[in-house]
Parts: structure tokens; sequence; C-alpha cells
């Protein structure tokens, strides 16, 4: 009989602070659980008793690297609830922001983050001294999606210029214009890392994913859509907790989400793919068929295959809202205080996958409570199941290489751990 | 005629956690004291952002608050080599590199500026809120002489406006 313990007390490489226990008792993996410790930090809370047009600029403080996301869950969320909806250059723009923090968080995940886990370096920095190229690739990348940002968001970490409505400001056509030759530059570069990220080595390991993203009809989706599923469902994002809840799980800080009545989902880039890859724009297509992309891509490891292509297609995208731009007269649409008490609730698809906002607001339009469910607290439970079965194929390697696989198998999802701690109750217990 | 690119002193911290808003602080005081004559760039980003700040530029100094269990208000100073300021480096996220990170990324990229100096304060407070505590703000005044000193031994800062006055 025998005991064997896998322990990453402090995963590095991701965001957030986390850790990861497994037990493995004679050949059987009896526990598997993605701690994650970092604090609950409870933003739903600090948001009760806010005016709903504060709910954008709050939410952006969740996270420093997909702010955007929570502009946009939180906007199209409260607007819904005051049944206005934004069309037209508006909408335009909000794809353009989010076409700039998609690009930002995929160079920064996939040459910083993920890529020393194919190339064999312990990270970035030691990668970066025998492949210059490659990450000074990945920072120009990067740097890209942090000037749309900028330009149009006012800054690059949590942007200042979304309200519920639309913008503060709109810039004009020539801010888009300086801006439009690194665009077309960050699309070459883009192009170039699908063809540098395709040559890696990767395990043979297929998954049996249910897949969960938007799915819009005639665009790859960021802002709006249904939300559908590998298995045939096909929903408003009105209905999303009557679909899936969250439980609590007393080894983490972040809820575990599953399919009410089925099971783990996976939300994210695999999860987009494989249900809009016919949505893709056409140098994103064409470069995907190039390097022999599946239209259903299983395998975790090529997940950051799909995120090249997926920048690809953000870089496309911006530039052709830029290319088709002319500065709107307003920056926004009115969106009064509604004169009863009102639900909202919307998902948009942040960097890492489905974000969940709900709001109910006063008559006078008070936030009276908020529902935010992020995407790596969505994939929690998913990538638990992806290290047990990791764990179940690799028992024979010695515990260092198995816990260097576990850790891999956890970066292939780019959990968001900072963005993943919430409780919805707290309970305190005094004796 | 082109001329040398001045040098850059960058500020670098958040506004919102207490001490560590001090790099913001003391640039704001440098740019005070001595204006158009060097370029003063506040920094609350990402640190891969310090590579596109010092590329191409001659001087640069930084300033940020530190932690290594030292004094509240006790003054460092590092040169070339910053090795000492990636002691708690490994259990940070790359999500957001810190400052010596940077600089072993600048490195391996053969993207340092040619002389990098930083001065760094130890921090006592890096919780949520505003304002320094009462040993980092006392230290203020003595860090942007300090740095100011630093920024003048540059042959390429420009004298000031009205010597003639």
């Amino acid at each position: 009989m025998s005991e064997r313990t896998i322990a990453v007390n402090y995963l590095a490489r991701v965001e957030g602070e986390g850790a990861l226990h497994v037990r493995i008792h004679d050949r059987t993996v009896e526990e598997v659980e993605l701690r994650i410790f970092e604090p609950p930090r409870f933003f739903e809370a600090f948001l009760r008793g806010r005016d709903y047009a504060e709910a954008p600029d709050i939410t952006a403080r969740i996270c420093g690297i997909c702010p955007v996301a929570y502009q946009m869950s939180a906007c199209h969320a409260i607007e819904r609830a005051l049944g206005i909806h934004v069309e037209g250059t508006l909408r335009d723009l909000r794809r353009l922001l989010y076409c700039g923090e998609w690009i930002e968080s995929h160079a920064l995940h996939i040459y910083l983050l993920h890529a020393p886990d194919f190339l064999g370096y312990p990270d970035a920095i030691r990668l970066a001294k025998d492949h210059p190229d490659a990450v000074k690739r990945g920072l120009a990348l990067k740097k890209t999606g942090n000037a749309i940002m900028r330009v149009l968001g006012g800054r690059e970490i949590h942007p200042i210029n979304v309200r519920v409505g639309g913008f503060y400001r709109c810039p004009t056509r020539e801010e888009f214009e300086a801006l439009r030759s690194d665009v077309e530059h960050a699309l070459l570069l883009a192009e170039e890392t699908v063809r540098f990220v395709a040559g890696f080595d990767f395990p043979a390991v297929e998954e049996d994913y249910e897949f969960v993203s938007l799915r819009a009809p005639d665009e790859y989706p960021l802002n709006e859509g249904r939300i559908a599923s590998s298995v045939g469902l096909d929903i408003d994002p009105a209905e999303f907790e009557q679909t899936f809840e969250e439980v609590h799980v007393p080894h983490s800080n972040a809820l575990h989400s599953v399919r009410k009545g089925a099971g783990s989902y996976l939300v994210g880039p695999l999860a987009r793919y494989a249900l809009n890859h016919d949505r893709l724009t056409p140098r994103a297509a064409k470069v995907a068929r190039e390097v022999g992309l599946e239209p259903v891509v299983r395998n975790p490891f090529r997940s950051i295959l799909v995120r090249a292509v997926e920048t690809v297609f953000a870089c496309e995208e911006a530039l052709r809202i830029m290319g088709r731009y002319r500065m709107p007269e307003r920056a926004w649409v009115d969106a009064p205080p509604p004169d009863h008490p009102t639900h909202g609730a919307a998902v948009t698809e942040a960097p890492r996958g489905l974000l969940y906002h709900a709001y109910d607001l006063d008559a006078d339009g008070q936030i009276r409570s908020a529902r935010i469910i992020a995407p790596t607290s969505q994939n929690q439970k998913r990538i638990e199941d992806d290290v047990r079965h990791l764990v179940e194929r690799s028992l024979d390697l010695d515990t260092p290489r198995l816990t260097f696989a576990c850790e891999r198998a956890i970066r292939n999802h780019d959990p968001c751990i900072s963005c993943a701690t919430h409780f919805l109750t707290l309970d305190l217990v005094r004796g | 005629m082109s001329h040398p690119p001045r040098p850059l002193v960058i500020g670098v911290g958040n506004l919102h956690r207490h001490d560590d808003a001090l790099g913001l602080e003391v640039a704001e005081q440098v740019k005070e004291r001595l204006g158009d004559r060097v370029r003063v760039v506040p920094f609350d980003g990402e640190s891969t952002g310090l590579l596109d700040l010092w590329v191409g530029v001659g001087s640069v100094v930084i300033v940020d608050a530190i932690r290594s269990h030292g004094a509240p208000g006790q003054l460092h100073r590092f040169e070339g080599d910053l090795t000492p300021l990636l002691v708690e480096s490994a259990t940070t996220s790359t999500h957001g590199l810190t400052v010596g990170e940077a600089w072993r990324l600048g490195r391996s990229l053969d993207q340092l500026p040619d002389r990098l100096v930083v001065f760094g304060v130890e921090g006592e407070d890096f919780s949520p809120g505003i304002g320094l505590s009462p040993a980092v703000a006392r230290s203020l005044s003595s860090l942007t002489g300090a740095v100011v000193a630093e920024v003048l031994r540059d042959p390429s800062v420009p004298p000031p406006e009205n010597t003639d006055a």
C-alpha cells in the first residue's frame, strides 16, 4: 500500500495566489484540489447601494489584465436592466476596446506565461535569453493591445472612458489613423505567432469537454450573443443562473461552477473556437487552416495555438473597425435611471471566457444586489478534472516531473485567480 | 542637429496603496524642481512597459518603494546590477513583472539604458488607501534631493533657464 502527495504550494505563472494538492493512494487518484487561497474580495458587497453608473469603474478594479471585460459585462447587464441597447459605431468601439484587451492578454499568456512550458524554460526571462526575437514579438503585440486600450479607454490599465450607454469621449479619426500602422504590424506578428507556436510539441491528449461560449449570428463573439454549448445548449444570457450554479467547496475561496444536472464545463478560447470557428475573420481562418488547426480542439495543450489564432482575429477586427470609423456625434446614448425596480444580466467574452454580471436596481438606480461569475471560477472544476486525468495517465512519472506536468495542465487554461475569488455569503460563527 | 535624449526619471507606484505611492510623489517633486530639464514619467503600469519607456535613453533613474524588512524610510541605491531587487520575485506572478524582473528581461533582450540607477525607500504600509506613513513621508525631501543630485551629474542635462538673471 502506498500513498503519494503532489503539492504545489504556490502556483507560478498564473495570476493570483493558488495552490494544488493531489493525493494518490495505491495508484488511485483520490483527491485533486486546486486551492484558491487568495482571500475573497467582496466586490459584490461593495456594489450594493452604489449608483448603477459606478458599476463599470468599480468592477474594472477586479482585474488589471481584463478590466475591459468587467466594464463590458457591467455595461451590458445594466443596459439590459434599463431596456437600452447600444448599436452602430458605439457598439463597434466596444468591440475594438475588447480587441485591445484580447491582444494584450493573449500575447502576455502566450509568450510570457505559456511558451516557457513548451520550450523548457522556468520563466520568460530565461526564455528571452535564447529566443529574444520571440519574446520581443510578444512584447510588441502586447504593446499594441495596450495602445488600443490607451487611445480608446483613456489608459492601459483600468480604462476610464467607459460608461453605461457608451463612452465619455470618442477618439477622432486622426487618433485611430496614428494607431493603424501599429495594428497592421501587429497582425503580421500575430500570424507569425501562430506559425511559431504551431511548431511546439504538444502532448497527445484529448479531453471530453462541454464547451460553453457566446455565439452570435455573424461575428466571432466578444460582447453579445446567446450562450451556446457543444451539447446543444442555446440560452439567453438572462437564463444563466437557471442553467448554471455555483457550489462552495471547502478547499477554495472561489466557487465551483457546474451546469445543473450535468457537471463541469469549459469556457475560454477552446470553447469559443469550437463553437465559432466558422465566424473567424479571413486571415485568422486562413492561418488556422495553414497550420492544420482542427475545427474543434480538445487537446488543452493546444490552447496556446487557439489563443494565437484569436490574436490574429482581434488584430483584423480592430483594423476593420478603425478603417470604417466615423466619429459619432455623441459618445453615448442616454441611460436614465429606471422608474421601477429592475434586473439585468449579461455575459461577455473575457480573454479567459464567459464573464457573467447580474444587477438588481432600485427605482432610483441604486444597486440592490450584484452577482459576478468570472471565467476562472467557472473553469476551476474542469481544471481539476484535467489534472486528475493527467495524473491517472502519468502515475509512473517521478514526483518532480509529475508536479511540473500538473502545473502545465493548470497553465493551459490561463487561470486568473484574483478574478475568481468571491463569496456569495459570509457566515460568521462565533462561539 | 540632434541632441542626446534627456535623462529620464521614472516614479513607479500605486497611488492607492499608501507607501507604494512614494515613487509617484518623488517624481512630482523632481518635476517641480527641474521642470523640462529632465523627462519625468509617473508609472503605475505593468513593468514590461518600462522596457518601452527606457529604450534609446542614455540615463534612467527609477524611484520606487521597496519592502526588505528594513527600517521604514531607509534609503537604498542600486546602480547597474539590480540583482538585490530580485530576492522576492520568485513568488510573484508574471502577470505583473517587478522592476527587478523588468531589468532582467531587458538584459536578456539587450534593451537596457546605458546607465540605470534605482532609488528605493523602505515602505511600511502597502495596504489599500491613500497617504504615506509618517516615516516614509519624512524621507520624501531627502529622497527627492538625492534623485535631483543624481540626475544633475549627467552632463546632458541643460542648465537652468535665467542663469544670467
